[in-house]
């Protein structure tokens, strides 16, 4: 079995996948965790875990632009 | 301020120069990405501090559902940009219009809709810049006038957009400038917002640190604050899905991200950028808002990233923020006044001023200044509204318009992928949308505190608290959610279901294959009704365009596609012109929008040279449906002829399809290659004729009006040779004779293979296997089978050994004519032949027989088993073959040359044999008292096979004076010297004998019959018994042979 990032982005399956994966992280039952939990290292959980998946999403998109082009 | 407006004049100015100069320093992927962030406008840029300052966390959906719609680029948008430049659509309403059958109705309802959303939202930028810039100043005066910044500000914005936002006459083109200060100014926002933060959180506050432990403690203890940390689920689902559609439908977004978009490769780095930069955009949000709170700054909370600098005494950095702001604002202005400026151009005014503009204006001049007084006009109402109303009052509009651009969702995104979504369903869906954004989120959020607020916000129209807007029904949610969830339930709805209730015309649905498949392979280009453009030429295709574009760049255009195309104006072909048509229709929709290009192209009026009304020509060749023709060399014109005036077309053949397709110009019309190719349905194996006839059928089933052209069945035949039984082929030969009823059959056979006196043009024929090639040979085979099938073995033998002694001396095919010296030498050898194979007919393969030699080769070989087995019938062993190939069960039983006399009362028997004939491929012709309308009704004969005996001069049928027998005689000889297969019927021998003599009956009957003879024609006479005296009788039967009509056959 041959995993290869590039052939990964080429489906269009992978996108909508990352897509959905996006929005169940950033929207209710998930972000109740994170508001429930009040703080970590004296900051807000929400806050840091908003700014996890934010970086995340960026995280793919510039992998994708990095290996699946060449 | 007004000095940075004029650096962004000299930036807008660099870029275009740059440009000219052939180094762009726009077409890079950061520019791209950094253009794409004019979505971050005054509203986002003071309103986030506002929104996290009094709601909290709230702010922050905004930026998700963008950063959301780019982890979609390369599925969504990357097709929405291929489209738009496939087909050179340069708005939303250009976009959604297109897919809908190029409607003007839907690009005309999304203009207007953009110009509704984007007046306030316009308003409020400039709202924004005055009062930042009051707040840092206080009221401007100049010489005790009172300047109005906004005015000032509205008017460079203006003139600003004018010059850079509409340079060109074709806006496919990419304006530099403009793109170059969004980006620039897009730069300068962030730089601002990133120096705030870091000077409110490190400077003033030493950390984010204490800013989060401040609030923490002021949450916990003051409940105005209580909410700050909170998140409303629902809201914040309903603010990420409107703010992800607002990213891919706002007209500035549609503008920048799809028409502006130089290379599709930008996209892909904008899909991390451009989140990156919202990120960046949003990071110390919570740190200015909750700063300015914990400090208790002074005024509104939207300006609290102006105030709290100010107040701390740091000017020059206040002022940086309040460029910034600036910057946002009129980025927003600039892009949504072009955007939406071209679209009402394209998609409002110009299909409705199209009719009415006269041929001497100069329209070139005339698009391009409406195109920039239409850019003014947004400006200016956004001016306007701005003077009306307060900033607060327009706090959420941002929200509003991105419930509007949500609106076009279902028929935009759902069109893209969703073939079945017609124009009627986006109609429906859109308007009830609108309808509904504006009764819940327009009107709500801009009514102020005048009557509409009292009345009708606060408890519904006339006092009906159901129908109240912000809580339709009841409805208990927060306003945003409340007007989401009714706009997109109500619309998605209306959308699905009247589509599915409707059905597109075909060339809606030819455009929404063009739209949903942009990225298959081998898409059928645009459906140009070919004829449409064959009396056109290049040169009126050049003066129409010219019309719209200006002559000189119609004229290089036109050049500079032929050259692509490698041809001249004086020896384009079919294909070429289409190709230029094309590229004509695309370069039209460019300059004056999709419905516009479409009434261009189907009003004659516009371009009558071009558009010689095909419809009322007529073919050049005529050919009657349910017939089967051959045609030796002309069959692929013939069949060009056809499709191209409005007939649908199957091609089957053995040439190359793209050959056949550039050679002849079909774009439609599907053609199958008869090949052992594999891996594409456009292949159909010659030796699988079980799929090959399904494929006929089903194509013909699904027509009413229908051709289809088979080159060619000697291919099939010879394929099939050795490999299938000789049975099969037979049948499938028949199955498509039975076929051709319901379509025009072509066969493009070559004169050769076809024993049948045929025109070398266009022959009608009536049956297939005894006409065709060696089929009639492979038919004798199955009788013959059939015959023997009967006989006990012993008798068998004997049968077949005298048979082939026979066939070898040459009694039982008349004239053995090989096909060809060389096919028959391999296929009568006799080496091979026998002794190997004992009890098989020794049939050669290269014998041909017509129809007559076929039946007296049966006729003998019948002779020959009779004469072992006295017991064999000849009619009775064949039936059920004979029907089941077709053929009349008579047929078998009647001599050519001969004439028969059928004695019965009335002629039912006489015509049922007569009808029976000319209805299995005979050619038939009729002397009757009948009316030929009741002889077709009885008896199924063609009323054209009838000669009406009768006095009356009759204009609808053929008729003849009974006494006239010079007539007679040569309309008969007539016949039989044009008929291949001839039967005559002559049934009113009685009324003859009256109106004129049986003497000169008698000796007319003796004639013809010495005719009869020599035609090889069979000549059925009904004679009524009762009617004649024994003499005369005995006379007329002596003349003939009697047939005895048996019941039941």
């Amino acid at each position: 079995m041959a995993l290869s990032i590039k052939d990964l982005f080429r489906q269009d399956e992978t996108w909508v996948f990352l897509f959905l994966m996006g929005v169940a992280l950033l929207n209710w039952p998930l972000l109740s965790l994170a508001t429930g939990m009040m703080s970590v290292f004296g900051y807000p959980s929400i806050l840091l875990y908003l700014a996890l998946v934010w970086l995340l999403i960026i995280l793919f998109a510039y992998i994708f632009d990095r290996r699946g082009s060449s | 301020m007004v000095l940075y407006l004029l650096l962004l004049f000299g930036i807008a100015q660099f870029a275009v120069r740059r440009r000219l100069a052939g180094r762009s320093i726009v077409s890079n992927p950061y520019v791209y990405a950094l253009s794409l962030s004019v979505y971050v406008s005054a509203w986002t840029f003071y309103g986030s501090i506002g929104r996290a300052a009094s709601n909290g966390l709230e702010f922050l959906p905004i930026y998700l559902g963008p950063s959301l719609a780019m982890l979609l680029g390369w599925v969504l948008i990357r097709k929405m940009i291929k489209i738009s430049k496939e087909h050179r659509l340069t708005s939303i309403s250009d976009f959604i219009s297109f897919r809908y059958g190029r409607s003007y109705a839907i690009g005309a309802i999304v203009a207007v809709v953009s110009l509704v959303m984007v007046t306030p939202y316009v308003a409020l930028q400039l709202i924004a810049i005055s009062t930042s810039l009051e707040v840092l100043s206080g009221p401007h005066t100049i010489l005790g006038i009172e300047i109005e910044t906004k005015l000032v500000v509205a008017l460079l914005l203006g003139a600003f957009a004018v010059i850079f936002g509409a340079r060109h006459l074709d806006p496919m083109e990419h304006h530099e400038g403009l793109i170059a200060v969004v980006a620039f100014e897009s730069l300068v926002k962030l730089v601002s917002f990133l120096l705030v933060g870091l000077y409110v959180t490190y400077g003033i506050f030493g950390g984010y640190g204490p800013i989060l432990e401040g609030i923490s403690r002021a949450i916990s203890t003051n409940p105005d604050y209580s909410n700050l940390m909170g998140i409303n689920y629902t809201s914040w689902f309903s603010l990420t899905l409107i703010s992800f559609f607002a990213i891919l439908l706002l007209p500035r977004q549609f503008y920048v991200m799809v028409v502006e978009n130089s290379d599709e490769a930008h996209l892909k780095k904008a899909m991390w950028l451009f989140p990156l930069y919202l990120f960046l955009m949003n990071i110390f949000v919570p740190a200015i808002a909750w700063g300015g709170l914990l400090l208790n700054t002074p005024g509104i909370k939207d300006a609290f990233i102006l105030t709290i600098p100010y107040t701390h005494g740091q000017d020059l950095l206040a002022l940086f923020v309040f460029i910034g702001g600036a910057s946002a604002a009129t980025a927003m202005i600039l892009v949504e006044s072009v955007a939406v400026g071209s679209m009402m151009l394209n998609d409002l005014e110009m299909p409705y001023l199209l009719g009415r503009i006269g041929g001497g204006m100069n329209l070139p001049g005339l698009l391009l200044q409406m195109r920039r007084l239409n850019i003014l006009l947004v400006v200016a109402l956004g001016y306007l509204y701005s003077r009306a109303v307060a900033y607060h009052s327009l706090a959420d509009i941002g929200i509003v318009s991105f419930l509007a651009a949500s609106q076009f969702a279902p028929a935009a995104l759902g069109g893209l992928f969703w073939k079945r979504g017609t124009r009627e369903g986006a109609m429906a869906g859109l308007v009830s949308g609108f309808l509904l954004w504006i009764y819940t989120a327009l009107i709500p959020t801009v009514a102020g505190e005048g009557w509409l607020a009292t009345n009708l916000v606060a408890n519904g129209p006339f006092g009906i608290v159901a129908l109240k807007p912000t809580a339709l029904f009841g409805m208990n949610l927060d306003i945003w959610t409340h007007s989401v969830f009714w706009t997109l339930f109500v619309n998605c709805t209306l959308y699905v279901l009247v589509s599915l209730m409707s059905r597109p015309s075909p060339a809606e649905a030819a455009l929404t294959n063009s739209f949903v498949d942009v990225f298959k392979e081998n898409v059928e280009p645009l459906p140009v009704d070919r004829g449409s453009i064959r009396m056109g030429t290049v040169d009126e295709l050049q003066t129409t365009l010219a019309r719209y574009i200006g002559d000189d760049r119609a004229k290089r255009l036109v050049n500079a596609e032929l050259d692509r195309l490698g041809t001249t104006r004086d020896r384009i072909d079919a294909k070429q012109l289409l190709e230029l048509w094309g590229e004509f229709e695309k370069t039209l929709t460019g300059s004056v929008g999709p419905s516009a290009t479409r009434m261009i192209v189907e009003e004659k009026v516009l371009v009558t040279p071009v558009q010689e009304a095909v419809e009322a020509t007529q073919p050049t060749y005529e050919l009657r449906p349910g017939r089967t023709f051959i045609i030796p060399e002309k069959a692929y014109e013939v069949f060009t002829d056809q499709i191209t005036h409005g007939v649908e077309g199957l091609c089957i053949t053995i040439h190359d399809p793209e050959e056949l397709r550039r050679r002849w110009g079909f774009r439609e019309t599907p053609i199958i290659k008869l090949s052992h190719e594999k891996g594409s349905e456009r292949y159909i194996s010659p030796t699988n004729l079980p799929l090959l006839f399904v494929t006929i059928k089903s194509f013909v089933e699904s027509s009413k009006n229908s051709i289809v052209l088979l080159d060619n069945v000697e291919h099939l035949i010879n394929e099939n040779v050795d490999l299938v039984p000789e049975r099969e082929v037979l049948d499938f030969v028949y199955q498509i004779e039975l076929l051709s009823r319901e379509t025009r059959m072509v066969l493009a056979e070559r004169q050769e293979f076809v024993h049948l006196k045929i025109a070398s043009e266009i022959s009608e024929i009536k049956e297939l296997i005894l006409t065709l090639g060696p089929l009639s040979t492979y038919l004798f085979k199955v009788f013959s089978d059939a015959m023997l099938s009967g006989l006990d073995s012993a008798t068998r033998v004997d049968v077949i050994r005298d048979v082939n002694e026979s066939i070898e001396s040459g009694t039982i095919f008349e004239k053995a004519e090989p096909m060809s010296v060389e096919s028959s030498a391999v296929a009568c050898d006799p080496d091979m032949a026998q002794p190997s194979k004992k009890g098989v007919l020794k049939i050669c393969s290269g014998i041909v027989l017509n129809r007559r030699e076929f039946f007296i080769a049966i006729r003998r070989l019948g002779r020959i088993i009779k004469k072992y087995d006295p017991k064999f019938d000849l009619a009775a062993s064949v039936r059920d073959l004979m029907n089941s190939f077709g053929r009349s069960p008579f047929e078998i039983s009647l001599i050519p040359g001969t004439t028969y006399v059928i004695e019965e009362e009335k002629p039912n028997k006489s015509l049922e044999i007569f009808g029976e004939l000319v209805n299995h491929g005979m050619d038939g012709l009729c002397l009757s008292r009948y009316n030929p309308e009741i002889l077709s009704e009885r008896y199924g004969i063609p009323t054209g096979t009838v000669i009406w005996l009768t006095q009356k001069s009759e204009s609808e049928h053929r008729s003849v004076d009974p006494t006239n027998f010079p007539r007679l005689s040569s309309i008969l000889s007539d016949f039989l010297h044009k008929a291949n297969y001839p039967v005559i019927l002559l049934e009113g021998l009685g009324y003859l004998i009256t109106q004129s003599n049986y003497e000169t009956v008698l000796r007319f009957i003796q004639s013809q019959r010495d005719d009869v003879a020599l035609k090889n024609a069979i000549f059925l006479v009904h004679i009524d018994p009762l009617s004649l005296d024994t003499k005369e009788l005995h006379r007329l039967e002596s003349e003939m042979e009697p047939l005895s009509v048996k019941p039941g056959v």
